[in-house]
C-alpha cells in the first residue's frame, strides 16, 4: 500500500545487493584482503534542495552543525549531512526512521521555497574499507584520492566505472559509495574485478 | 583531458562535465538587419585565442559556470580574471 499524500511507499524492503554472497577472493600474496565491502542496507536518505536559509530547520531535526565548507560532511550520532552543491544536501539517517523525519522537516519548513524527497530506495550505499581501497577506487575515479587531499568528513560528487556516486571518506582507509540502486550490482561487480590483486570480501 | 575549475567544487576532471557551449555574444535588438540576425544565429566566430564558454557540473555539484578556454593551449581563466 502506498500513502499517496505524502509520497510515502509501504512496501516491504529487499536491499540493492540481497543474496550477493560467494564473491570473495583471497588476496594473491597470502596477507591482508586490500578492500572490504559492505552494503549498509536500507540507511535512511533524504534528498533536500533549498537554500541555506532552510538549514536551522534541518540542523534542528537532525542534530548536526552545517557542513564546515563546501563538499563536506557532519554527523551527529547515525545522521549525516552530506553537502552535496550549491543548494542541495543528502540527509542520512537511522533505517526506518527516513518517512517520520521527512514529515518532520516538511512540516517545519510549509511555505519555504525547498523540497524533501525519501530517496531511500533510489541509492544504495557501500561500505567500503581497507588497506588498498584508495587504489581501488583510483583505477576508475579521477578525484585525487590522496588522503592529504581526501580526508575524513570530505565528500564529493563524481564518476567511478562510468557510475555516478557520491565519495564520503569516513576514516583514512574508509568510505562510503553511494550509488543508484540499478547501478549496485555493476557497481559490486566493478569493485571486486578492481581489488583481484590485493583480494576482496563483500559482508553482504 | 582538462581539469576544469567548478566554483563549488574545485578543480575536477572533464569527465565529469559536460561542455554547453560557447557563451555568445548579446543578442541583437529587434531593429537588426537579416544578415546580422543570421550571422549572430548560425556564424560560429572560431577564435583562436579565449573563448568563454558555459560547462556544467552534470556529474557532480550541478553548478553552471562560465570559464575563459584558450583555443590553441586550453589554458583556462575565470571570466573575472581579467576585469570582467
Ligand atoms: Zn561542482
Amino acid at each position: 500500500m502506498a500513502d499517496i499524500m505524502t509520497g510515502d511507499a509501504m512496501l516491504p524492503g529487499r536491499s540493492a545487493l540481497a543474496g550477493r554472497a560467494g564473491m570473495n577472493v583471497a588476496a594473491p600474496d597470502g596477507g591482508k584482503t586490500g578492500l572490504r565491502v559492505q552494503e549498509v542496507a536500507h540507511i535512511g536518505k533524504i534528498n533536500i534542495r533549498g537554500t541555506k536559509s532552510i538549514a536551522k530547520v534541518i540542523w534542528n531535526h537532525t542534530g548536526c552543525d552545517f557542513p564546515p565548507a563546501n563538499n563536506m560532511v557532519s554527523s551527529a550520532g547515525a545522521r549525516h549531512i552530506v553537502w552535496l552543491g550549491p543548494d542541495e544536501a543528502l540527509l542520512l539517517c537511522e533505517a526506518g526512521m527516513e518517512r517520520d523525519l521527512r514529515r518532520k522537516i516538511s512540516a517545519d519548513l510549509a511555505g519555504q521555497h525547498f523540497a524533501a524527497t525519501n530517496v531511500t530506495d533510489a541509492l544504495c550505499v557501500l561500505k567500503v574499507e581497507g588497506p588498498d581501497v584508495r587504489a581501488v577506487l583510483a583505477k576508475g575515479c579521477a578525484l585525487d584520492l590522496h588522503p592529504g587531499k581526501f580526508g575524513p568528513g570530505q565528500c564529493a560528487q563524481t564518476v567511478l566505472a562510468h557510475a555516478g556516486v557520491t565519495i564520503i571518506a569516513t576514516d583514512e582507509n574508509c568510505f562510503l559509495l553511494i550509488c543508484r540502486t540499478s547501478f549496485a550490482p555493476y557497481t559490486l561487480d566493478w569493485l571486486q574485478d578492481a581489488a583481484l590483486e590485493f583480494g576482496f570480501v563483500f559482508q553482504g | 583531458m582538462l581539469s576544469l575549475p567548478c566554483p563549488f567544487c574545485g578543480q575536477r576532471d572533464e569527465t565529469e562535465f559536460l561542455n554547453a557551449g560557447p557563451a555568445k555574444p548579446a543578442r541583437p535588438n529587434a531593429d537588426v538587419t537579416d544578415s546580422k540576425w543570421v550571422e549572430w544565429l548560425t556564424v560560429p566566430v572560431n577564435t583562436i585565442g579565449y573563448v568563454e564558454e558555459k560547462w556544467w557540473h552534470a556529474k557532480g555539484c550541478g553548478k553552471w559556470f562560465t570559464i575563459k578556454r584558450h583555443t590553441v593551449t586550453h589554458e583556462i581563466k575565470m571570466p573575472d580574471e581579467d576585469g570582467r
